[in-house]
């Protein structure tokens, strides 16, 4: 806190460039990271060198691959691909094994060494998560068959990333000490998985059982959470991302993983920025551009041979033409780890800054290429689909996944969810609670519905429970934060009920489009002074109306 | 780097444990935190995490700042601005002064002095969101006193920036002031482009909010003035609603994060105070615990509250604010402030915002022995009514708030007596303005029953949703039907038991809820005059 200007002044630079950066960025449809990396490349000794490394901003930096691990191991979720776990896993090895060998012939063609060159095979072999899976979110197509299959071969790499991220960091110079290194991880991320997954299965139900009722603590005790495995994984000798991962893991398996999701996703986005722009920031242009005319032409081939691999291998698992093309066209570029890969690679000595360079700029290159390949898939698939006939068959079809459509939402649980849950259920398929009270869990099973635990202020919920798909909107949140961003994110047509704790709030809301909006109080009162009338014309009557009132609901009033 | 995982661990697990055991019983946040940091303070060098401390509070005060809407600001203050102000002025001058006079240098003053007139919001919102807000008076004067004494903390900061800048310093200062206050009208300004630009990325909001805040606070630094300065100005200048939604989304985790690390080791850098810092703590803790709230319910009572509601209010508010924590920190490092003074207010911070939580739940108990040990005396001096003498077979009519006047209106219709009772001066107005009777008072008080003549009543009808006042109202020795509201719907059940019948609006309002659900459901024509019959019906 010495000098807090000085601080704040290189810190702000870098996200006040980033900020531009990202917003041009998405006006021209490329991927964030892109803009990172060109942010530390902008300011950094490349281009400009205005700004260095501060203890501050390296700090974040280290937070942010722990964090980013972290974030991953909540969001893996087997359920969700387990329709598809067979074909996802045979293709993904296949997937693997051809594109590193692929990347490998391409390294030797450019004439690299070969530890360099198996160095970049295992680079270029896997797709990009941060680019994938956020295109695809924001087109809605996550939950598609295709989708399903790109996310959950993007799994698998991203298990095979963290154990090839720990053989490298190992640091082992022969064959013998690297196998030696392999068996010693697999056997200690095991052993801590087991741990893990034991922990969760006894220890953690107990401890979220008694205090997690206050959500506003989530964020604390996950990342007191994250902090002792990662220091856990470092008295292990495990890399700091092993232990993040198996935390996020871990804290995955709770009812309470998509709220927790939600309050961890700021912090992890600023401190993977951070990170990102080092690693721009650790460049210069020199390394760079060594090899740029190398790098293009990889990234051309590279991205044709990802194509015809990930196509030809869907192909082959029996899916429709479409799902295949669709799938295979999303995965054309590297990802963000073939950076991260190269960059611990090069502080062991496996390669030189050139090769570092020409990783950098081939994940570059695809990754802005492939964004616009996954923006317009719909429009690239619909000019090739004549050349796709040819691949048609009788027996080829699409596992069903579900996709929340035309469904309800309700969001709070009160005891008037449980009349108004089975109402619905005459109308539309599908209900969704939405609630944020842990102690309501039991009730909501009852109703047999789906159930997302969280706010709905955070998007991520909000996604999760398909507001954008939605019929019927249901809000007893008397947060206007919440409810505004129903009213502006649910489709057009959705018939609307949300809950307002004054009139001011109430006429807001019902400007921005809403049906109907409960003022508990007013309502209530409206109620009863119907019920009173009766009273002052015949105390008797009045009784016979009030025991009704409470037994309507179930209760046991006597009267 | 494994040093601060090493420092970082120990943080964020005493803190969640030291929570997961406050929160048990109830008792807020910031001092679990520093009891945290004063528990591990053996183990670690909190000058390590200084600088992520150092972003705690630029986020702690950028959210506060962000959330300060103006209807808010205009409609909470307008009412309590003299009790606040009142209150600050009367208990900073008086410690400032004792302070001084004791020989503690200037500096040292001036902070016991805000240390022991501010009090904290972020512990009187927790303990209000405990408790549901908005049904008592007590806590909604408590939320307008500490806005106004958060107000009044920025401008002490701004106040002790002007009176620490250096010689000949004035131009630049004016200079960089007028920088950030032009900077933050443009930016409220740019606000709805800003978040047009993005897009709706909440990243990218995330990225404008910290840009906002490190160009501010760099500009604050620059004027000489405070982090705390700068972050409150960035928060203002975004602070429009509904423009700021995704930011407020963001920057919460980001305050929670780095807060916590700033409450930590804010109690890691305490040690025990040496005999002259006990005398200082003890000194601050008699202000905050005694002085402090029998001048808080002075100023309420002044303002026309009664009794009741004053002493709740001082129950509420009798803890040291995080502002002052800030300014005693900031000037700790800079070797501005005694480090007796320092460590004495920290602790003094902990142990009254333990205590605040307790007198704030059991005020009412509190008041009832002080009552019953005849040290306050409320009947006489605040009870005050318009009724007639011989009103007989009436309803007694408790609350004049949203369905208070429903039904008041109802009754009048149908020639029914009755008379309002009432604590929230406000709400006595309106009921004069209509020509109703009224008894102005808590219906806690036995004295306010008796000015109603519940002995000759017919009906009562309590609407506040408080346990406490159903329990009073169907305890009452009378021959009166009793209707009290009860809004959780099991009590409701039993308490039916025992009188006339329960106002419970899930139970009321369900059936009309399920009625305009399904019918809106079958039909777009019933749907669309649902609609527009109930815009209208609100705006009558």
């Amino acid at each position: 806190m010495a000098e807090p200007a000085f601080m704040v002044a290189d810190l702000g630079i870098l996200i006040a460039t980033a900020t531009v950066l990202s917003i041009l960025a998405r006006k021209t449809r490329q991927p964030k990271i892109v803009a990172y990396i060109v942010t530390g490349l902008l300011l950094g000794p490349a281009i400009l060198n205005l700004v260095g490394e501060t203890s501050t901003i390296s700090l974040m930096s280290e937070l942010g691959l722990p964090f980013l691990l972290f974030l991953l191991g909540i969001e893996l979720r087997f359920d969700e691909v387990k329709p598809l776990l067979k074909p996802v896993l045979k293709i993904s090895a296949l997937q693997m094994i051809l594109t590193g060998g692929l990347g490998f012939f391409i390294a030797r063609f450019f004439a690299f060494d070969v530890l360099s060159s198996v160095i970049i095979g295992f680079a270029v072999m896997y797709g990009s998560t941060a680019v994938i899976v956020k295109l695809l979110t924001e087109k809605g197509e996550h939950a598609t068959v295709p989708g399903k299959i790109d996310i959950g071969v993007l799994l698998v790499q991203d298990i095979v990333v963290i154990i090839l991220l720990a053989v490298v960091s190992s640091g082992a110079t022969d064959m013998a000490s690297l196998a030696l290194n392999v068996f010693e991880f697999l056997l200690l991320t095991c052993t801590a998985g087991a741990i893990t997954v034991l922990a969760v299965r006894h220890l953690l139900p107990q401890i979220t059982k008694i205090p997690l009722q206050d959500i506003q603590t989530f964020l604390v005790h996950g990342i007191a959470w994250l902090f002792v495995f990662l220091h856990l994984a470092a008295f292990l000798d495990l890399s700091m991302e092993i232990g993040a991962f198996l935390a996020g893991l871990a804290l995955g398996q709770l009812p309470y993983r998509t709220e927790f999701r939600e309050q961890i996703r700021p912090l992890t986005a600023l401190f993977v920025a951070i990170f990102f722009i080092t690693i721009g920031l650790g460049m210069n242009h020199e390394t760079l551009l060594l090899y740029w005319k190398e790098a293009v032409l990889a990234s051309l081939i590279l991205m044709i041979g990802k194509f015809t691999i990930m196509f030809g291998l869907t192909n082959w698992q029996g899916f429709l033409p479409e799902t295949s093309f669709k799938s295979a066209i999303n995965m054309t570029q590297t990802s963000e780890f073939s950076i991260v890969l190269a960059s611990i690679a090069l502080s062991q000595g496996y390669i030189s800054e050139g090769v570092l360079g020409f990783i950098s700029l081939v994940a570059l290159l695809t990754m802005g290429a492939s964004s616009y390949l996954i923006s317009y898939n719909d429009q690239i698939y619909a000019r090739f689909r004549h050349l796709l006939d040819y691949f048609h068959s009788e027996e080829k079809s699409d596992v069903d996944v579900l996709r929340l459509e035309e469904h309800a939402i309700v969001v709070g649980y009160n005891e008037v969810v449980d009349k108004i849950v089975p109402l619905i259920k005459d109308q539309v398929d599908d209900v969704v609670v939405v609630d944020r009270d842990p102690l309501n869990e039991e009730n909501i099973d009852e109703l047999d519905c789906h159930y997302i635990f969280g706010d709905f202020v955070h998007a991520g919920i909000r996604e999760a429970a398909g507001l954008e798909r939605a019929r019927v909107i249901i809000s007893f949140s008397r947060d206007m934060e919440a409810n505004m961003k129903i009213l502006e994110e649910k489709p057009s047509e959705a018939l609307t009920f949300l809950r307002a704790s004054d009139r001011e709030e109430a006429g807001e809301l019902y400007d921005v489009g809403a049906d109907f909006i409960l003022r508990k109080d007013a309502l209530a009162a409206e109620e009863f002074i119907d019920t009173l009338e009766t009273y002052v014309e015949e105390p008797g009557a009045f009784l016979r109306t009030a025991s009704d009132t409470y037994r309507q609901l179930g209760g046991e009033h006597s009267g | 780097m494994v040093e601060i995982v090493e420092t970082l661990t120990l943080v964020f697990l005493s803190a969640s444990l030291m929570m997961l055991v406050f929160h048990r019983y109830n008792h807020p946040t910031i001092p679990a935190y520093i009891l945290a940091g004063v528990l591990i303070s053996p183990l670690v060098d909190e000058t390590a995490v200084l600088d992520l401390a150092f972003l705690g509070i630029a986020f702690l005060v950028f959210v506060f700042g962000m959330r300060l809407d103006k209807d808010r600001v205009y409609r909470l203050v307008g009412g309590h601005f003299t009790t606040a102000f009142l209150q600050v002025a009367l208990v900073g001058s008086v410690t400032f002064l004792i302070a001084w006079l004791w020989g503690l240098k200037p500096v040292d003053s001036v902070v016991l002095a805000m240390a022991a007139s501010l009090s904290s919001s972020m512990v009187a919102t927790e303990i209000l969101s405990e408790e549901g807000s908005g049904n008592y008076i007590h806590l909604r004067i408590s939320e307008a006193v500490n806005l106004v004494q958060d107000l009044i903390a920025i401008v002490a900061f701004i106040a002790i920036g002007l009176w620490m800048l250096p010689q000949g310093q004035l131009g630049s200062f004016s200079l960089w002031l007028g920088v950030i206050l032009v900077a933050a009208v443009l930016t409220r300004e740019a606000l709805p482009v800003i978040t047009r630009v993005a897009g709706g990325s909440r990243e990218i909001m995330m990225l404008v909010a910290v840009t906002l805040l490190t160009a501010f606070v760099f500009a604050a630094d620059q004027a000489g003035l405070t982090v705390v300065v700068g972050s409150f100005a960035a928060g203002v200048a975004v602070s429009k609603f509904p423009y700021n939604l995704e930011m407020l989304e963001t920057t919460r985790s980001l305050r929670d994060f780095f807060s916590a690390i700033l409450f930590v080791s804010l109690g890691a850098a305490v040690s025990v105070p040496g005999l002259r810092g006990i005398l200082v703590a003890g000194g601050l803790l008699f202000v905050i615990l005694l002085f402090k709230p029998a001048v808080t319910v002075m100023s309420v009572e002044y303002h026309g509250y009664d009794s009741r509601t004053a002493y709740l209010t001082a129950f509420h508010l009798n803890q040291i604010s995080e502002f002052s924590l800030i300014l005693a920190i900031q000037l700790f490092l800079a070797g501005a402030l005694d480090p007796e003074i320092f460590h004495a207010i920290v602790l003094v911070a902990a142990v009254s915002m333990l205590i605040s939580s307790y007198t704030s739940r059991y005020g009412d108990r509190i008041y009832d022995f002080l009552e019953e040990k005849e040290l306050i005396d409320p009947v006489g001096r605040f009870v005050e009514e318009d009724i007639d003498e011989d009103l007989e077979d009436h309803c007694i009519l408790v609350g004049f708030g949203v369905q208070g006047k429903m039904i008041a209106a109802f009754l009048e219709e149908n020639d029914i007596p009755f008379v309002i009772v009432e604590n929230d001066p406000a709400k006595i107005i309106s009921a004069r303005e209509n020509g109703y009777m009224y008894v102005f008072g808590d219906a806690m008080e036995d004295a306010v029953w008796k000015t109603a003549r519940v002995e000759a009543a017919d009906l009562v009808i309590t609407t506040p949703p408080l346990d406490k006042i159903s329990e009073k109202a169907i305890s009452l020795d009378t021959d009166a039907s009793v209707i009290v509201r009860e809004e959780d719907r099991d009590k409701a059940r039993s308490l039916a038991e025992q009188c006339l019948f329960v106002i419970n609006s899930d139970i009321l309002t369900s059936r009309r809820i399920l009625d305009h659900l399904e019918k809106s459901l079958e039909s777009d024509e019933y749907r669309e005059t649902l609609r527009e019959e109930s815009m209208e019906e609100m705006r009558e």
